[in-house]
């Protein structure tokens, strides 16, 4: 895959991403946010080293907003004069700085992973799941885990039956049955752990920790290895 | 076994991780620093331990089961009643082993009794025993006053009493002549179906008993007076024998079997013992009266009024054996004969 693909293909995730930061609606060709994100996570896949377990999404994320607290800064009058924080993307050049600025990373992305399983776990709860439930019934067996993941998954592509899920906190058994052919005691007998695995797919670019984490038995849209 | 998993939970002793296959594990904390959320951590081996779990439960409801049907084994239902109303009355439940199964007081001085006393799975000649024992100690035997010993067991019509009614007789003694006292004491044997029906009017089988003998007689006995008092106490008010009046009921029937073939009818069989305080030691061996059914004599009325004559007249009873309520009556009869003769002569 290109980096043109790539970045391409990355178009949606610096847009929400871009969003969420500015916290506005943003438009393409119109809003500079956006060039400073897309230019941002060319900088991230320059920069991503798989080996620190950070996953390529999330790195993306945190280059995206940093680049943009960068760029809102030099912006303002005051950030003009001021001098700026960070050298840009390759200034970056001693071996100390290029050091600090991975621990800084790195603990940056834990902060996040921590946050982001909060959130996850405030999720199930309110869905009236906890991890001591999960414990209890997700499935020894790979198979059977999968079959779940399948059926998590399919519930999450139809807008429809997610819909049902997020309103009523219920698994609309029936149907997945119907959609999946898994058995519905199997599927009674997971419940909670398709609720919760559906949860996660179907927010896994604010859960990108915990879904890359997760060898999901399919890709997540994006290739994480470029 | 080498999984790795990303901590989602920590909870005090152990945390909760999710593997990349998507598991949900619980695992012990890793030694040393405790994990941040969101850390990877190795997790431990420990899939054996809910089939762990499962093979205990098994194995003690295994063992609950076992000793269940042990302890069934061991309680069979009751096949006869003892009561003993002394003043305090107990219902005490026999097994055909001849066991203690249960003891249920029927009034609140037999429940002191059984607060003090474990009767359940004795011998029970050696329940009565304990129970008497502790009557005495709880003095509702005492030195002065008439005391009434009533015992009742439960016969079927057609069987043999569970409990020979002598060693219960005793049981019953022992306790209550190593400590120096006397006491009356009545053993009878009755049906179940009045038992049954005591317990329907809500007392012991023995007062039931006696309400009963005393409505046959004419005898003005309330319910409230056979509830409230002592046997002795009873006895004592009334004025009457409660000797004579169960055994009285026996007499009756010998009279009717005498008309009909003295052995016809042996099923009923009671002891009934009389002492008198003032007879003392002397009447205490003599006073033993064996009825066997038939036989019911007028002797114990005459040991009530004569004392030391008494231990004469109840051994001649006994020596004498069958058939000699004839012969007291033929006595009576002669005894009115010299009386009108004496009244002639004047």
């Amino acid at each position: 895959m290109s980096r043109e693909d790539l970045l391409e293909n990355c178009r949606p995730f610096v847009f929400t991403t871009a969003c969420r930061v500015s916290r506005r609606v943003l438009e393409w060709g119109r809003d500079d946010e956006l060039a400073v994100a897309l230019i941002a996570l060319n900088e991230a896949i320059d920069r991503y080293r798989a080996e620190s377990g950070v996953p390529f999404l999330a790195y993306a994320r945190m280059v995206i907003g940093s680049r943009l607290t960068d760029h809102y800064r030099r912006e303002s009058r005051v950030a003009l004069s001021s001098v700026p924080l960070e050298p840009s993307g390759d200034a970056a050049g001693s071996l100390e700085y290029a050091k600090s600025w991975e621990v800084y990373w790195e603990e940056r992305a834990a902060v996040e992973r921590e946050e982001e399983i909060e959130e996850f776990g405030n999720l199930l709860t309110s869905y009236g799941v906890t991890f001591d439930d999960l414990v209890k019934c997700s499935p020894r067996h790979r198979d059977t885990r999968q079959n779940l993941m399948r059926a998590a998954w399919s519930l999450v592509e139809d807008c429809a039956l997610f819909e049902e899920l997020s309103h009523k906190k219920k698994l609309p058994l029936t149907e997945l049955e119907k959609n999946t052919g898994i058995r519905r005691k199997n599927l009674e007998r997971g419940r909670k752990y398709i609720i919760a695995m559906a949860l996660l797919i179907s927010r896994r670019e604010d859960f990108l920790y915990l879904s890359s984490y997760l060898r999901l038995p399919f890709g997540l849209g994006v290739d994480k290895n470029e | 076994m080498n999984e790795r998993g990303m901590v989602v939970k920590i909870k005090r002793k152990t945390c909760i991780a999710l593997t990349a296959e998507g598991e949900y594990r619980e695992t012990p904390l890793p030694g040393g620093a405790v994990p941040r959320l969101g850390q990877e951590i190795q997790l431990a081996p420990m899939r054996r331990r809910p089939y762990l779990k499962q093979l205990m439960a098994a194995a003690s409801l295994f063992i609950i089961l076992m000793a269940g049907f042990l302890y069934l084994g061991e309680t069979p239902p009751a096949a006869a009643y003892l009561t003993i109303d002394i003043n305090p009355s107990i219902e005490l439940a026999v097994s055909t082993a001849g066991k203690v199964i249960s003891a249920r007081a029927i009034d609140d001085e037999g429940e002191k009794i059984l607060a003090e006393v474990k009767v359940k799975g004795r011998d029970l000649r050696e329940a009565v025993g304990l129970i008497v024992a502790q009557a005495v100690a709880d003095s509702y035997i005492q030195e002065s006053g008439d005391n009434v010993i009533m015992a009742t067991l439960t016969v079927a019509s057609d069987a043999e009493p569970l409990v020979d009614l002598n060693s219960v007789y005793e049981a019953i003694k022992k306790p209550v002549e190593s400590s120096g006292l006397v006491s009356d004491v009545i053993i009878e044997p009755v049906a179940p179906e009045l038992r049954l029906e005591a317990a329907g009017s809500g007392i012991s089988t023995g007062r039931y008993l006696l309400l009963r003998k005393s409505d046959n007689k004419g005898l003005q006995i309330s319910v409230s007076d056979i509830t409230s008092m002592g046997l002795g106490k009873l006895q004592k008010e009334k004025k009457l024998s409660l000797v004579d009046l169960v055994a009285g009921d026996d007499n009756d029937r010998g009279d009717v079997d005498n008309s009909q073939g003295q052995e016809a009818k042996t099923t009923k069989r009671g002891i009934y013992v009389e002492r008198q305080k003032a007879a003392g030691e002397q009447t205490k061996q003599d006073g033993k009266v064996t009825i066997s059914g038939k036989k019911q004599t007028g002797s114990d009325t005459v040991a009530e009024d004569v004392n030391d004559n008494a231990s004469k007249g109840n051994g001649k009873n006994k020596n004498e054996g069958n058939g000699n309520n004839g012969q007291d009556k033929e006595k009576s009869g002669d005894n009115s004969d010299k009386r009108d003769n004496n009244k002639h002569d004047r």
